[in-house]
């Protein structure tokens, strides 16, 4: 009876992670493998390691470091960049659209600057561009960037400022502030 | 003082910028669709009776361990429960000859073996499990206490661990993943290679009986090492046999991957320098000199289009970080002051760690992680 109480509950918890989760890892499969079939099947596998990590071991309580770990392991361990494809082409294609999250920053940032960062961001070094699309994009601080990359919370920091460095360098001088 | 508070000042416009032109979404329907199918696959695979409770304490410190890849596993939780926490813990420092060294090679290393999903995370972790073989080997000899029993029990593992290793690059190779399989390979034939290198330094400063069985050891690995060099050098040659097009992306693979060992090597080395002996520091960082010199002259091969050299000078290069990376180690583990160095997992780590059990990076200016100033 306990057990079955565990599973239901199990269950739901990882579904609840599924929708709450799932379009963030598929933009970060995305935007690392530059294939959005490939990306879809990554997603899927992500989630059922985490859950058979939760069959084997229990309950993840911190869900969304827990999967991009995985999901960032799953590129690293089985799949190889075999392309690269801009973030344009990624976007406009089929299948793909700018999230309705993003409206409000749209309203505000023009939509050739906008194009005009993507390019940027195209051309950032993989060593800065994961690390900026995990702190900006998705919002994860420092120390969860570290625990999904491996690296010290310290060079996470180091890369994150050197990135956004890099990043501006390439936006160049007409960059100029937008309300 | 650490790096992030000296940043932790995000630029608003910049992020916001970055958000809005990073945003990219899957369609609703294949959404759906995935959803639907892991909600039949969790039914198809119920939580274990024996998996820890979902009522249980938090699980956030478990999952650090669960990632960090020389970490006890989330997994051992439930062997834990069986022979002791403490028991289990206190087994990852045994030496053979110990009584709880059966509990760490067949239990503990057992079970973090169940976390490598792929051929080649099983592959890595047999090859993480020879090299401790050989650094417990080193550590006994300098203690005096590798006889005919621990050396014998010590190559009977260190021989399972390679041939399971092989066992994994093999069947990378019949799936074709040649590029994964050669990486395999040089990772057995750079750690094995460092790890001679260090146990034939301890065998240079023991008396004669001691000496005998230490050099046993380095016969060993000696043998292993040559045959994986010459699988090694088999497996480069079909890969420069593939299409220019498939090549030339394992070029592309190839040079990540020395480029990523050699910055970590390099941060290893930073932190290690205080704590390694002159000698090993310096032929630290000859090797690392060599290897980074070979990636220069990968970089060099493939901007001229010369795909098959370039594979051959990144190849080089990732096996010279390989084998610094194992070199430092194995220099650590015995180095006079190792005893305050060793972590649980008989890692060698920086000296103090944070409350949190965290390994806290020293990390050197910004500018020392380019490869042009090592």
């Amino acid at each position: 009876m306990e057990n079955t109480s565990q599973q239901q509950e199990g269950e739901k918890q990882f579904l609840a992670a599924y929708d709450e989760h799932s379009a963030a890892i598929f933009r970060f499969l995305t935007m690392k493998i530059s294939d959005r079939e490939i990306a879809r099947d990554l997603t899927q596998e992500t989630f059922t390691r985490a859950w058979d990590y939760c069959q084997s071991s229990g309950i993840i309580r911190e869900w969304k470091p827990f999967l991009f770990r995985t999901a960032y392991n799953l590129v690293v361990d089985v799949y190889r960049k075999k392309k690269s494809v801009s973030l344009d082409m990624l976007i406009d294609d089929q299948g793909f659209a700018v999230s309705d999250d993003s409206a409000d920053e749209r309203q505000t940032i023009a939509h050739a600057e906008v194009a005009r960062v993507r390019k940027g961001i195209d051309q950032l070094d993989d060593t800065y561009r994961d690390i900026i699309i995990l702190r900006y994009t998705e919002d994860l601080p420092p120390k969860d960037i570290a625990r999904i990359t491996g690296l010290s919370e310290n060079v996470v920091s180091v890369r994150i400022h050197r990135g956004i460095e890099k990043l501006k360098a390439i936006l160049g001088p007409e960059d100029t502030p937008r309300v | 003082m650490k790096f992030n508070t000296i940043f932790k000042q995000d630029d608003p416009q910049i992020a916001a910028k970055i958000k809005a032109a990073t945003q990219i979404r899957m369609d609703e329907a294949a959404r759906e669709r995935t959803r639907a199918l892991l909600s039949e696959y969790v039914k198809m695979r119920p939580i274990r009776a024996d998996a820890t409770s979902v009522s249980g304490e938090p699980r956030y410190n478990r999952f650090s361990e669960f990632f960090m890849r020389h970490s006890m596993p989330a997994f051992a939780a439930v062997l834990v429960l069986a022979v002791g926490g403490g028991t289990a813990a206190a087994a990852e420092g045994a030496l053979p000859g110990d009584i709880l060294y059966p509990i760490k090679v067949h239990v503990n290393e057992e079970v973090q073996a169940t976390l490598a999903f792929t051929p080649k995370a099983k592959a890595d972790w047999a090859v993480d499990r020879a090299e401790r073989r050989l650094e417990e080997a080193a550590t006994l000899a300098v203690a005096g206490k590798l006889n005919d029993v621990t050396r014998a029990e010590i190559d009977t593992n260190f021989s399972a661990h390679l041939k399971a290793a092989g066992e994994d690059g093999a069947k990378l190779e019949s799936d074709n993943d040649l590029a994964t399989a050669a990486e395999v390979q040089t990772n057995i034939g750079a750690t094995l290679r460092a790890h001679e290198e260090v146990l034939g330094a301890v065998s240079a400063k023991l008396s004669d009986g001691d000496k005998a069985q230490v050099d046993a050891v380095i016969a060993s690995v000696h043998t292993a090492a040559d045959l994986s060099a010459e699988k090694e050098v088999a497996l480069e040659h079909k890969i420069k046999q593939e299409p220019a097009e498939r090549v030339a992306s394992v070029v592309k693979d190839k040079r990540t991957s020395a480029r990523r060992h050699i910055e970590t090597t390099k941060e290893l080395l930073v932190r290690s320098k205080q704590r390694l002996p002159a000698e090993t520091k310096s032929k630290a960082q000859a090797h690392l000199k060599a290897a980074t010199d070979a990636f220069v002259a990968g970089e060099a091969s493939d901007a001229r289009g010369d795909a098959k050299t370039a594979f051959s000078d990144f190849n080089a290069a990732l096996s010279g970080a390989v084998q610094t990376d194992a070199y430092v180690s194995g220099g650590l583990n015995v180095s006079d002051d190792s005893k305050n160095e060793k972590t649980a997992t008989g890692t060698s780590v920086a000296a103090t760690t944070t409350t949190n059990g965290e390994v806290p990076v020293i990390v050197p200016h910004p500018d020392e992680y380019k490869l042009k100033d090592l």
